[in-house]
């Protein structure tokens, strides 16, 4: 029997019009209040009868709002696992066989003075398996680098300020004392002069929330705004990461701060990180030229990143290096190979339709289910979800952007949906669907009812790719 | 679920996902077929082959969150 979806979010839009959205299949619609009221009380009372127009029962039908349950979880699975096996093998493999893409020297700290012989070494061997390197660092000792960065073409450094001045330098204090702010920055100026992409991340928490905006005026002051290759974003310290919890704020918390600072709702958009991620989302969900981008997974962490610890343990995770519970694996000294123990299984398939209390949440297909290290230290395993402040984010934002769509064409149907796709299978290929665990089956299977290009949520000019301003 | 070095050789060494979770059977761990099947694609590159795939973009800013989080 069909039911008003228990995913179906209904949010006001603007005078009598409501948002309506159902985040599985990333259908996005404007419905009237008459009927966000009657779809308001059956989501709490299946009983209730649904008093719609034909024209609206039938669209709702159409577009995944009115489904039975049993569908609606099988579709769950098909797609989470349509990302599984086709896409993210594609993305992968379609160009480089068994070559690896990228390679991020991480730390600790890698890009120490004193590492710079074993960086040399590491890159070379990079440059001779054609993989791009870039570095996640504290920028302190750079300026030995400038010339290694531009020989090695490194294609992006991530670097953390915490704030200015003796902000910074407290929170982020050098081994044995002293001053680290205005070496970093100087250094970030001259990645920034030889065109070097830096990415700049603030990591924000109750200590230095009020020094946002000094930092964002440094940044002007040095005319690292505007640079082509400058990008900076403010993150919350995640919640289960923090040592010091009781600093912890979340995304609205940074969000609202930052507005309140700069009076600049698009900007803070763009620059808090959870924001401008679901902005990315709701952006592809907008783009009726494909369907809709989601995510049935959190990071690289599921879909084949590899960490290599000094000692040649292999993690899954960055932020749960170090903790021998969660290795993956390690280096096998003898034969040079790379030998996995059955852990890695867990990571690679915590995907939305294996973390049991996230199936039915009408998010989980924009969360990914949340990052799986605080899921870990507060739970003692990653197949849990970690919602934080997501529900509020993406809210806010659906609402911000669906308002400005509205503004520019009233389209009542606002996205595709993969409903419209998955109505048309049949129902052996929905059971191969659900069954198979071969990449190349799944792929054939999809595309007796459409394209890669449409699978792979790429419009003609490329969407998804990342706005910069 | 971790192994010794010499069950992690076996497992490298494993031509199948069914083998494998053959082997995960005699060593007393249970994988399920797309976990097994999640372990075997890591470690052959299981390839989709697809002349589409060339026409596509790839990259995007779900793919960056790695570096990110």
């Amino acid at each position: 029997m069909s039911v008003v979806s228990r995913r179906a979010l209904i949010l006001p839009l603007i005078d009598d019009k409501y948002i309506l959205f159902n985040g599985l299949y990333g259908a996005l619609d404007v419905i009237d209040r008459r009927t966000a009221v009657i779809l308001r009380a059956a989501q709490k009372s299946n009983d209730q009868p649904l008093e719609l127009e034909e024209g609206m029962r039938d669209r709702l039908v159409r577009r995944g709002y009115l489904i039975d349950r049993q569908t609606e979880a099988e579709d769950l699975k098909i797609l989470s696992r349509l990302k599984l096996h086709a896409v993210e093998q594609m993305k992968k493999y379609r160009e480089q066989g068994k070559k690896l893409g990228d390679c991020t020297l991480y730390g600790g700290e890698p890009l120490l003075a004193s590492n710079i012989g074993t960086v040399r070494n590491i890159c070379e061997h990079c440059r001779d398996m054609e993989m791009k390197i870039d570095a996640i660092t504290n920028g302190y000792d750079l300026e030995h680098y400038l010339d290694l960065i531009d020989e090695f073409k490194f294609t992006k450094l991530q670097i953390t300020l915490d704030g200015v001045g003796k902000m910074h330098d407290r929170r982020r204090p050098l081994m044995g004392g002293g001053s680290s702010y205005e070496r970093i920055v100087e250094n970030v100026g001259r990645l920034l002069e030889r065109g070097i992409t830096v990415k700049l991340r603030v990591n924000v928490d109750r200590q230095n929330l009020d020094d946002m905006g000094k930092l964002i005026d440094e940044f002007d002051r040095r005319d690292f705004v505007g640079n082509p290759n400058f990008m900076y974003y403010f993150n919350t310290v995640r919640s289960g990461t923090n040592p010091n919890p009781a600093d912890e704020l979340t995304d609205v918390d940074v969000f609202e701060r930052l507005r309140e600072l700069t009076g600049d709702e698009d900007y803070s958009l763009e620059h808090e990180r959870q924001y401008s991620v679901c902005r990315w989302l709701v952006g592809s969900i907008l783009d009726k030229r494909h369907y809709p981008q989601y995510r049935a997974s959190y990071c690289g962490a599921m879909r084949g990143m590899i960490i290599i610890d000094p000692s040649g343990d292999i993690y899954a995770c960055q932020i749960l290096v170090g903790d021998e519970r969660l290795t993956i694996g390690k280096i096998d000294e003898t034969s040079g190979r790379f030998l996995f123990n059955f852990d890695l299984v867990k990571w690679r398939t915590r995907r939305v339709h294996n973390i049991e209390p996230c199936r039915e949440c009408p998010y989980v297909m924009q969360c990914g289910g949340g990052c799986a290290a605080p899921a870990f230290n507060r739970n003692g395993t990653i197949m849990r979800g970690t919602c934080n402040a997501f529900r509020e984010v993406f809210d806010h934002v659906l609402q911000v952007e669906c308002r400005e769509a509205w503004s520019k064409a009233q389209a009542v149907e606002m996205s595709k949906s993969w409903r419209e796709v998955l109505s048309k299978f049949s129902d052996e290929d929905r059971q191969t669907l659900l069954k198979t665990t071969e990449p190349q089956r799944t792929l054939d299977t999809w595309k007796k009812y459409t394209t890669v290009k449409e699978l792979m949520c790429r419009g003609a000019s490329g969407i998804g790719e990342e706005r910069r301003h | 679920m971790k192994l010794t070095t010499e069950q992690m050789q076996k497992a490298t060494a494993c031509k199948s996902a069914e083998e494998l979770q053959a082997l995960a059977k005699g060593e007393g761990i249970e994988l399920t077929d797309e976990e097994a099947e999640a372990y075997f694609a890591e470690l052959n590159n299981v390839r989709v082959s697809d002349d589409e795939l060339d026409a596509v973009a790839g990259g995007g800013k779900e793919d960056e969150c790695p570096k990110d989080c």
